[in-house]
């Protein structure tokens, strides 16, 4: 059955009309287009539709829409401030982070609420955080790359 | 070394901001007006004979626009060559393994789409199943493929060099088997695809797809469409590592359905589909022997290999001839004898993945090297370096090696992962693995083989450049952008990508073998050539030169000889467009027409050009309580030639290691008896997470190759061949033990080790 639900999602307020058993992922690209959020596996193993909900990674696939009422979400289409790319964007460009980009918006919100909470990582913390996240093309080491030197940036930022 | 001014440097990736903020579109990601859903109704069972399908009440459902089955195509088969057209769009008289695409439903959204293939009846008379090689090659075995009599789907057999008398010359003879499991391709992005056919009936199909001009063959042969007839557009593609290459039943289905409804329809595969139904590795049972001097010199080696493919050949033929092949390098060898064998089984199809069956030879000769080094007592790097191809070097086989960098890669790959220091003291569990490879830059097959490139010279300057290469994420398209821009005289940011669009590209013949950077960049650099000599012809009279004197670099055109004398760039696009009224294209094709169509099954030819070279030193640590394999450093000594962008040739050599650590060590796509996957999800069948691959080093080994574009060699396969063996190897090294079969799980290494206590 159908119910208006309200979802918070980059910072606009959308109501929107869903059944009750669609999950975030599959309202967010197709419901609302927002089609950066990637689905793959549908069972929260490969990490493609990680969107942050109240800046902590979760898989969309996992989590029904209307249980993502009154939460921030944040998709990898909320992350630029128009064209200017947050810093974690701009390490995996710089850094080669990126080959299919399949798995990259994935990658990239997981790296933001990893830097987010701890700002200073070790490289093992580093692939612990993305270890939800497959990457078949990069085998990681230039994702890693990035997420360290996006650390370094954002906590230069931070201090200055 | 020519100083190049974008060539060689690394740049930015043409489709790096597009990608890292979501907006590039995937095939999943795109809609058309009015747009139906499809959906696949799949076997159940592994090899069946149809007896009835019923459609009636999927048909009678509310909100299903139509149904179709494998009768609704013409019956058309069709496959990689003329000899081995062997696969339907869906299946008409029978199924060939768990998960085959029996029928088809659009309907107005994937729910009803969903619903209704629970209303489609579908009688099966089982058969007996054809799981691996042995049940295909017994006396007694059951027909797998409808259009062969055998279930030997091909085969290759040769002799090169005097091979008895290279094995009375050896010192030290060894004889192993070796075999390799079944894994998936392991892309991220699922099979999917969109088709529309207009009112004039011409089709169009956007499509994840790696090689889109092998699809739009297929196709067209096996739909009995006019080569005219379809269009595709290539939206970027979620990774391919050859598991893209041909039409799926979801892409016939796509299609047909669209004929049928006259609207769009689109099909997404959910990924545990991917990994029931869709491409794998073949299955390896090998044999090798080899014989070798005392001081490790290779004298001869005999082998044989049966591949287990599945149900069709796909590019299988290639496969056994590649394993065969790819015995003669990187190593001298003087004599060969090689016997394979692909042979049909009722599991999932297989085409090939990452580093193609080169992977596995590789995985074979470094694993028997490594064993034969330690029974005659030689050092491994010395081993390596002593039966290293060098340049100008002809193998057994007839490949003609230009120029190699291997001596140096091993060289390179030992000092940095410490190999002399860690044969002095190194902690327990602890050791390295080596293993070399090499890997062409694009074999010439049969059929249309070449490369091709357009540039269009807009009014502002800047060109718009297409080519018939594909980008997967590998990063060709930024590598084409560098090349035309080198040539060209101009910047980076003055070429643009344009579309991959076969009403405007010119073909291809496929995204593999390493072949882009090689073939489509000699084609970039005739195109440029072209351009330059079109706007040449148009400045020359204005600077009172002859149009061979003219010169292009830093946005300028000038007289060779008197610099001085010139225009800039902009000014001699603007006299072309607005004296000229000629808006201009410069077109470059490429092939390498003095290299052979090999013979598959004798072997016989010069395959390719632009030999690339790896030596591959994996550091692993093995707990001998519980069997764990921790890797923990992977040093690749590559020889790619002129690197075009050295951190996307990084991201390859990086990402084709990491990608076979999952085949070495833990992947595995398994069956029941009757031939049902046993583990396609993501939670049961493991590929390499961010804390299961090594710190990944890649010291650049710079050779010039004088057939490739800026002496670049193909790049990204390589790691791929060289990581088994290294692991294999590395794990020897560590405990003592050696595991030949894949993957090389904890369990096996603790039965070993116990087998080995017990001795």
């Amino acid at each position: 059955m159908k119910q208006d639900i309200v979802l918070k999602v980059n910072g606009t307020t959308y109501t929107v009309n869903v059944e009750s058993h669609r999950t975030l992922v599959e309202v967010l690209r197709d419901t609302l287009g927002l089609t950066g959020t990637k689905k793959s596996c549908n069972e929260g193993e490969c990490g493609a539709c990680t969107v942050l909900m109240d800046g902590k990674p979760v898989a969309s696939c996992l989590v029904l829409a209307v249980a993502a009422q009154g939460k921030e979400i944040t998709t990898i289409e909320g992350l630029a401030a128009g064209v200017k790319l947050h810093p974690v964007q701009e390490a995996f460009v710089k850094h080669t982070a990126i080959q299919c980009g399949f798995c990259t918006p994935g990658m990239v919100l997981t790296t933001k609420a990893l830097l987010d909470e701890n700002p200073d990582p070790t490289t093992r913390e580093a692939r612990r955080a993305i270890s939800g996240n497959l990457c078949r093309c990069t085998g990681y080491q230039q994702i890693v790359d990035a997420m360290m030197a996006a650390a370094a940036t954002m906590k230069k930022e931070m201090s200055s | 070394m020519k100083n190049y001014k974008v060539v060689g440097k690394s740049v930015e990736r043409t489709d790096a901001r597009v990608k890292v903020t979501g907006s590039a579109r995937y095939a999943g990601d795109l809609l058309a007006p009015g747009m139906l859903h499809g959906k696949l109704l799949r076997s159940p069972t592994a090899h069946a004979r149809i007896v009835n399908i019923d459609t009636s009440k999927a048909r009678a459902m509310p909100g299903v626009m139509a149904v179709i089955t494998g009768k609704d195509f013409p019956g058309i088969p069709f496959g990689t060559r003329p000899d081995i057209r062997d696969q339907l769009p869906m299946p008409i008289t029978k199924v060939h393994h768990f998960g085959e695409g029996v029928a088809a439903v659009a309907a107005v959204d994937e729910d009803t789409a969903e619903a209704a293939l629970d209303l489609i009846e579908v009688d099966y008379e089982e058969l007996p199943v054809v799981l691996t090689a042995q049940d295909a090659l017994a006396p007694d075995a059951p027909l797998v493929n409808e259009f062969k009599d055998s279930n030997i789907a091909y085969f290759s057999d040769f002799v090169f060099g005097d091979v008895d008398k290279g094995f009375e010359e050896a010192d030290h003879i060894r004889e192993e088997t070796f075999s390799s499991q079944r894994v998936s391709v392991g892309f991220v992005e699922p099979h999917a695809c969109l088709a529309e056919v207009d009112a004039n009936g011409r089709v169009l199909l956007q499509a994840s797809k790696q090689s889109p001009y092998i699809t739009w063959r297929h196709m067209c042969r096996a739909m009995d469409i006019p080569l005219s007839g379809m269009r595709i557009v290539n939206p970027f593609v979620g990774g391919g590592f050859s598991g893209k290459h041909d039409p799926f039943d979801v892409d016939f289905a796509a299609v047909k359905l669209a004929q049928i409804t006259g609207k769009p329809v689109k099909i997404v595969l959910n990924y545990d589909e991917v990994l029931a139904a869709y491409r794998q590795r073949n299955a390896m049972d090998a044999r090798l022997k080899i014989g070798v001097k005392n001081n490790g010199a290779i004298t001869a080696l005999w082998a044989e290999n049966i591949l287990e493919g599945g149900p069709i050949s796909g590019i299988g033929p290639f496969n056994i001839y590649f394993f065969g092949a790819f015995l003669n390098i990187p190593y001298k060898i003087p004599a060969i004898e090689y016997h394979g064998k692909l042979v049909y089984s009722n599991r999932a199809p297989c085409g090939t993945v990452r580093g193609q069956e080169i992977v596995l030879a590789q995985f074979c000769i470094d694993s028997l090297l490594h064993m034969i080094g330690e029974d005659i007592g030689v050092d491994q790097v010395e081993l390596r370096a002593i039966n290293a191809v060098p340049d100008d070097w002809t193998c057994a086989n007839g490949i003609k090696v230009d120029v190699a960098g291997l001596s140096e890669c091993i060289e390179k790959s030992a000092q940095r992962v410490g190999w002399k220091e860690s044969r002095k003291s190194r902690p327990e569990g602890r050791g390295i693995g080596f293993s070399c490879a090499s890997h062409p830059s694009g074999p010439r097959l049969g059929g249309h083989f070449g490369s091709a490139v357009m540039l269009k010279l807009l009014e502002n300057g800047q060109v718009i450049i297409t080519q018939g290469a594909t980008e997967i994420g590998q990063g060709s398209n930024t590598v084409f952008c560098q090349m035309a821009a080198e040539e060209l005289g101009l910047p980076f940011e003055d070429i643009i990508q344009g579309v991959s669009d076969s009403d405007s590209t010119i073909f291809d013949s496929g995204m593999f073998g390493d072949r882009a950077t090689y073939w489509d960049g000699n084609a970039t650099i005739a195109a440029a050539r072209d351009l330059k000599k079109l706007l040449a012809e148009i400045v020359a009279p204005s600077l009172k030169a002859n149009p061979e004197d003219i010169e292009f670099a830093d946005k300028r055109v000038f007289v060779r000889e008197a610099p001085e004398r010139g225009i800039d760039w902009l000014s001699a696009v603007r006299k072309a467009y607005y004296e000229k009224g000629a808006p201009l294209y410069g077109r470059g094709t490429w092939a390498a027409l003095d290299i052979d169509i090999v013979d598959w099954k004798t072997g016989r030819g010069n395959l390719v050009h632009g030999l690339d070279f790896i030596a591959t030193a994996m550091e692993v640590q093995v707990d001998k309580e519980t069997g764990k394999v921790d890797l923990i450093k992977a040093v690749h000594g590559d020889d790619a030639g002129q690197p075009i962008n050295p951190a996307m040739l990084e991201g390859q050599v990086n990402g084709g290691s990491a990608h076979l650590i999952g085949h070495a060590l833990w992947e595995e796509s398994l069956y029941d008896d009757k031939g049902v996957p046993l583990n396609y999800s993501w939670r049961d069948y493991k590929q390499p997470t961010a804390v299961d691959v090594p710190e990944c080093i890649v010291e650049h080994v710079h050779t010039h190759d004088p057939f490739g574009p800026f002496g670049a060699k193909g790049a990204g396969e390589a790691s791929s061949c060289s990581t088994l063996a290294a692991v294999a190897n590395g794990i020897s090294d560590a405990v003592g033990v050696r595991i030949k079969d894949l993957p090389i799980t904890a369990e096996k290494i603790l039965d070993a080790l116990k087998a080995k206590e017990e001795k």
